[in-house]
């Protein structure tokens, strides 16, 4: 079990670093943002019943993880991590939307198994396409664009504070779970109680790295803010044209009917 | 700014724990290498996060190059004051070693070709040109000690400050973090437990025991003083024995 966290782990780190290469990379990041953005915003607000149209989204996700060059299997890996969240708030619709909208195979299938399904859809594609565009654009340019285009500073700070204390957090559970590996005796499935103090003690690894973490960036010139170099980007024809084709197909994938 | 360092009547309190500093006064004046020894928990370590305003202390000031350490003057204390943490997994936060060395100079404002520029001289000084892409959690010991030195170099700061440099570090990678330190033209705080290197790399050396300044003078003085050193959990270096 712990080599497969291992992988994980090592591939999710891998998944955050800027790797993308040829024409995904060389995009101006302003763009890459807003096509990510009008993105998120159009599949989210795809109606739940529609669930064709909800699925179709992950078409261009696939597209894009093409062009970029990311590996599409683990991006959904690492989406699905995600899973039991996600599930959870669509648990919910299945217990009160049980109004029947169709059978399948003789089984009635309701209202909220639909939107419980659409639901999950939703949630696993927001997780990919923000994974990609970190993937795609790296998580400095991102920060840059995002202040080039006057999100708030608070906001674009918290995004790398998050960014930096996810890594950090990967890191001391793998730690942990190395030393409980190495004084377990060779046993293969931890019991419950196992797991309870695994869990206690990332939680108070992650207060004693988070003072830590403040202290390591405060010693260098950090202050609270986003520490970007004065970097100008240069909005060329490329970037318009991918814009706009981007745009299309989210409005085609949005509004069309096929 | 001329790159002293001063740390007057300071005593310092953790939270729920003992007076980790009990009355320190010291200067070290520009130029000067100072190793700064004493057994575990003597609040070296305290001494050193006082200097870079990362503890403010519970009583008493700390001045650095005129100007003195408190929350309106962090911003140019820690432009000049580069402190390398005891450990270097505290130190390095970044996915690669490049993001890493970068991140400093990226809070001082440089543009893009100054901050790689940077980046490479310092990474070229500690030797580790070679490690630029490299996960920065994923290395070994000494590699990661020599990456930490780096993201400090990189700010080209006046002062530099090391919590037990010598730590994990094999005896090749020691020999060459002396000689890095030696070549360091500017003012050199060193807590170290190792006296070897303090003996190597200092002219003037600083004892602390529980809190307390209880020598300080050149190191020819206080390395023969073997009683003193063995009241502090510390031993005479192995060309004084
Ligand atoms: N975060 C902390 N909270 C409470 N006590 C601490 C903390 N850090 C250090 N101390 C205590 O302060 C004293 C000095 O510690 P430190 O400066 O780390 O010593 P040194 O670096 O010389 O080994 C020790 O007694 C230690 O137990
Ligand atoms: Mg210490």
């Amino acid at each position: 079990m712990s080599q497969n966290l291992e992988r994980a782990l090592l591939g999710l780190d891998r998944a955050f670093r800027p790797q993308a290469k040829g024409m995904a990379r060389e995009i101006d990041p302003r763009a890459k943002l807003l096509v990510a953005l009008t993105f998120l915003i159009a599949m989210l607000s795809t109606p739940l019943m529609d669930l064709g149209r909800v699925a179709a989204w992950g078409i261009p996700i696939m597209v894009a993880a093409y062009i970029s060059r990311a590996d599409y299997f683990s991006l959904v890996g690492y989406s699905l991590l995600l899973l039991p969240f996600v599930a959870l708030i669509g648990l919910f619709n299945i217990l009160y939307e049980r109004e029947v909208v169709a059978s399948l195979f003789g089984i009635a299938v309701t209202k909220g198994w639909i939107m419980a399904l659409a639901i999950t859809l939703r949630g696993i594609f927001s997780v990919q396409t923000i994974l990609l565009m970190v993937f795609a654009t790296g998580i400095y340019p991102l920060c840059g664009a995002m202040l080039k285009l006057r999100i708030p500073t608070l906001f674009v700070a918290q995004t790398l504070m998050i960014y930096r204390f996810l890594r950090v957090l990967l890191i001391e559970l793998q730690e942990i779970i190395f030393a409980t590996q190495a004084r377990s005796a060779g046993i293969k499935r931890y019991p419950l109680r196992l797991w309870a103090r695994i869990i206690s003690e990332l939680l108070i690894r992650t207060i004693r790295r988070a003072r830590t973490l403040d202290m390591a960036m405060r010693a260098r010139g950090w202050q609270g803010d986003v520490p970007l170099a004065r970097q100008q980007y240069v909005w060329r024809w490329r970037d318009t044209l991918f814009l706009f084709a981007w745009l299309g197909v989210v409005a085609v994938v949005r509004f069309i009917r096929l | 700014m001329h790159h002293y360092l001063e740390f007057r009547a300071i005593h310092y309190s953790y939270r729920g724990g003992a007076e980790a500093l009990r009355g320190v006064d010291l200067r070290i004046s520009h130029g000067e290498h100072v190793a700064l020894i004493g057994g575990n928990g003597a609040g070296k370590s305290t001494l050193l996060l006082l200097a870079d305003g990362l503890l403010m202390p519970s009583a008493g000031e700390v001045i650095v190059g005129g100007i003195k350490v408190e929350q309106s003057t962090l911003h140019v204390i820690r432009q000049n004051v580069g402190l390398v943490f005891q450990d270097p997994d505290n130190q390095l936060f970044m996915s690669t070693v490049e993001e890493d060395v970068a991140f400093g100079p990226r809070n001082m404002g440089l543009s893009e070709e100054e901050i790689s520029r940077r980046v490479i001289e310092a990474l070229r000084k500690v030797d580790a040109e070679g490690l630029l892409h490299r996960d920065s959690f994923r290395l070994s010991g000494g590699e990661k000690r020599r990456v930490a030195i780096a993201t400090t170099l990189s700010m080209t700061p006046s002062i530099i400050l090391m919590d037990e440099p010598s730590a994990n570090l094999d005896p090749k990678s020691r020999r060459r973090l002396i000689e890095l330190l030696r070549a360091f033209d500017h003012t050199l705080l060193v807590a170290t437990h190792d006296m070897d290197l303090a003996e190597e790399l200092c002219q003037r050396v600083v004892v602390l025991n529980k809190g307390q300044i209880v020598a300080d003078g050149k190191k020819e003085e206080i390395f023969r003083r073997k009683e003193l050193l063995e009241s502090c959990s510390l031993e005479q270096p192995y060309a004084y024995r």
